[in-house]
């Protein structure tokens, strides 16, 4: 995940722009902001979250979840 | 390979629960094995045909073709899900009474049967299309492929194998309690579902959260660990739901479960007249939530879900707004309508709708046709509950709305209350693409037949994924009066009044509000 952290601004709406850049694809997915999303190989994916309250969000590509891990820190 | 293993399981596993549960309560229907493989073996092949056009999908829609699609899916798993509970309620007991007689044909049971396959094809469709997915990518990443198919197998293996432990264990439930239990099981699926489809659009942007999360159990049981999974497709589970989700769910159960209890309690004839009624109140539903938003101005009429047979009815509504600012002083609306009540659930109107802007003249509006449906029996259950579905044919080229309202009243000793929760769609040519929400609100003190105080609230937060802060919205309450009198024989004239005051700075200060119906057999 690039990059493994993302600040984002607290209590806004956030469309979230996720680029899947090898040919397989991959599901993003989180269980702190509630989401999951198929992401095919080669493209991206826009996924709306928030508002949320500040804090830190992890997420994570389900189907490489031992290296693809990252989160979100809202403020 | 276990890895891959336990990510196919997790997949499967909520699939697996489903058809468990499914088959089980469809025990007794001819012809269920053939439409279970048949569901399996459509889902599998829609679950490939999804996988391959992943891409596209997923680039529909403004790159929300895949939420768009799931909810879509889950939605018609509910709708599937709720019919049969529903035709359950009716035939449930003549199928227990006819279980023991070998080869004895169960009566209307066509219906249930293709709604099984179709429930089980939805099922494998969702979960199965992730499955094939996440299997492409393993084998694309240059893994063993042999170490994958045995991973994958056995997380299918093992996810059947819990779904055939729910479908075993059901069968041992005595039968007298059997539908009962299943009848439940299911409700509480269909609930779940609904809550994930409001999830997928959500996630879209195209539902508002509510409140997200509106509360936070993931230490107790995570959403990503197996038992999570387990109650998610047993009962919705959700660690962190969204307030729609929540919304979603408990309207979907309240809505199914009131259905099973009304329909399954009237005459045969009767209750297909219901299932008809409700069919066409359900496509409409789709139909609103599938298509775009209105500009109507907030109602001010709060509905009652009680319908009476052979009710001739008409009547007059109208406002006045005040205002200190001219752009927002002296706008009208008045309504005149002519009705009946058809059957002892289904009340019909036709309106004319006449409007006037601040400082304009008054102009035909619309014509609206107006339904209320009567679901539960008055007093019967914890709330009554009804529904409103109205579509409204606007003049001057403006888009037509459709409008479906849920109606729930609770009466307590002299105390009752009611709340109509409107949304809104625009169609034709011209329309937006948003639903709008409103909402009408009393509580009444039944004093005397002629006089009946009430407080009321109305408003209009305003498209649904576009309500802006609570100030740019239209909210107005305030007290009213409610009477009847008798006019001799069966005619009656019913009035209301009420003076609202506005809550927010975009609605009028005041909004003065008269109602008249005249009222015979």
């Amino acid at each position: 995940m690039n990059p493994a952290e993302l600040e984002v601004p607290a209590g806004q709406k956030i469309k979230l722009l996720v680029d899947n850049q090898d040919p397989t694809p991959e599901e993003f997915e989180s269980h702190s902001l509630n989401r999951e999303k198929v992401i095919p190989g080669n493209s991206k994916a826009a996924i709306f979250i928030g508002p949320l309250k500040p804090g830190s969000y992890e997420f994570f590509g389900e189907f490489h979840q031992a290296t693809a891990q990252g989160r979100i820190v809202a403020k | 390979m276990f890895a891959t293993a336990l990510i196919v399981f997790r997949e499967v596993l909520e699939a697996a629960l489903i058809i468990g549960i499914v088959l089980a309560a469809c025990r007794a229907i001819p012809r269920r094995g053939l439409m279970v493989s048949g569901g399996i073996t459509a889902g599998l092949a829609g679950a490939v045909v999804v996988a391959a056009a992943a891409g596209t999908i997923a680039e529909a829609a403004s790159g929300m073709g895949q939420e768009i699609l799931n909810a879509c899916i889950l939605g018609a798993a509910v709708l599937m899900l709720g019919w049969h509970n529903v035709w359950m309620s009716r035939h449930g007991r003549e199928i227990a009474r006819h279980m023991g007689s070998v080869g004895r044909n169960i009566a209307h049971g066509a219906a249930p049967v293709w709604m099984l396959g179709t429930v089980i094809a939805l099922a494998v469709l969702r979960e199965g299309s992730e499955v094939v997915l996440f299997l492409y990518g393993v084998a694309a990443g240059g893994a063993d492929s042999a170490q994958m198919l045995a991973g994958g197998a056995a997380g299918l293996a093992t996810g059947a194998m819990v779904g055939s432990l729910v479908y075993f264990g059901l069968l041992g439930i005595p039968l007298r309690y059997f539908f009962a239990v299943t009848s439940v099981m299911i409700l509480l699926v269909a609930s779940g579902l609904a809550s994930q489809a409001a999830g997928m659009l959500l996630q879209a942007g195209l539902l508002p959260p509510l409140g997200e999360p509106l509360w936070d159990t993931s230490s107790l049981v995570a959403d990503g660990s197996i038992p999570g999974r387990m109650l998610q497709a047993l009962i919705g589970y959700s660690a962190r739901p969204a307030g729609i989700q929540v919304l979603s769910y408990v309207v979907t159960l309240f809505a199914i479960g009131g259905l099973m209890k009304f329909i399954g309690r009237m005459s045969s004839k009767t209750g297909s007249h219901a299932v008809t009624a409700l069919g066409t109140a359900a496509i409409a539903a789709m139909l609103a939530v599938s298509m775009p938003e209105s500009s109507e101005a907030a109602p001010f009429k709060v509905y009652s879900p009680n319908v009476v047979k052979g009710e001739n009815e008409i009547e007059y509504r109208g406002f006045r707004d005040f205002d200190g600012d001219s752009s927002r002083d002296g706008a009208e609306m008045h309504k005149l309508g002519v009705g009946r009540g058809f059957t002892d659930f289904w009340f019909s109107e036709i309106y004319g709708v006449y409007g006037k802007e601040p400082g304009g003249s008054y102009k035909h509006e619309a014509i609206e046709w107006e339904n209320r449906f009567q679901l539960t029996e008055q007093g019967k259950y914890w709330a009554d509950y009804g529904l409103l579905v109205e579509y409204e044919a606007t003049a001057h080229g403006n888009p037509d709305q459709l409008v479906i309202a849920p109606i729930i009243e609770k009466t307590v000793d002299r105390w009752v209350g009611t709340v109509n929760l409107f949304f809104e769609r625009e169609v034709g040519s011209g329309r937006s693409s948003d639903t709008t929400f409103a909402y009408a609100a009393r509580l009444k003190y039944l004093l005397h037949p002629r006089f009946e105080p009430a407080i009321e609230a109305f408003g209009e937060p305003g498209r649904f994924n576009h309500a802006g802060g609570f100030n740019g919205q239209e909210h107005w309450a305030g007290p009213a009066v409610y009477g009847a009198v008798g006019l001799g024989g069966t005619h009656k004239l019913v009035y209301s009044a009420a003076y609202l005051f506005g809550e927010t700075s975009v609605s009028s200060d005041n909004r003065a509000i008269l109602r008249l119906e005249y009222e015979f057999f």
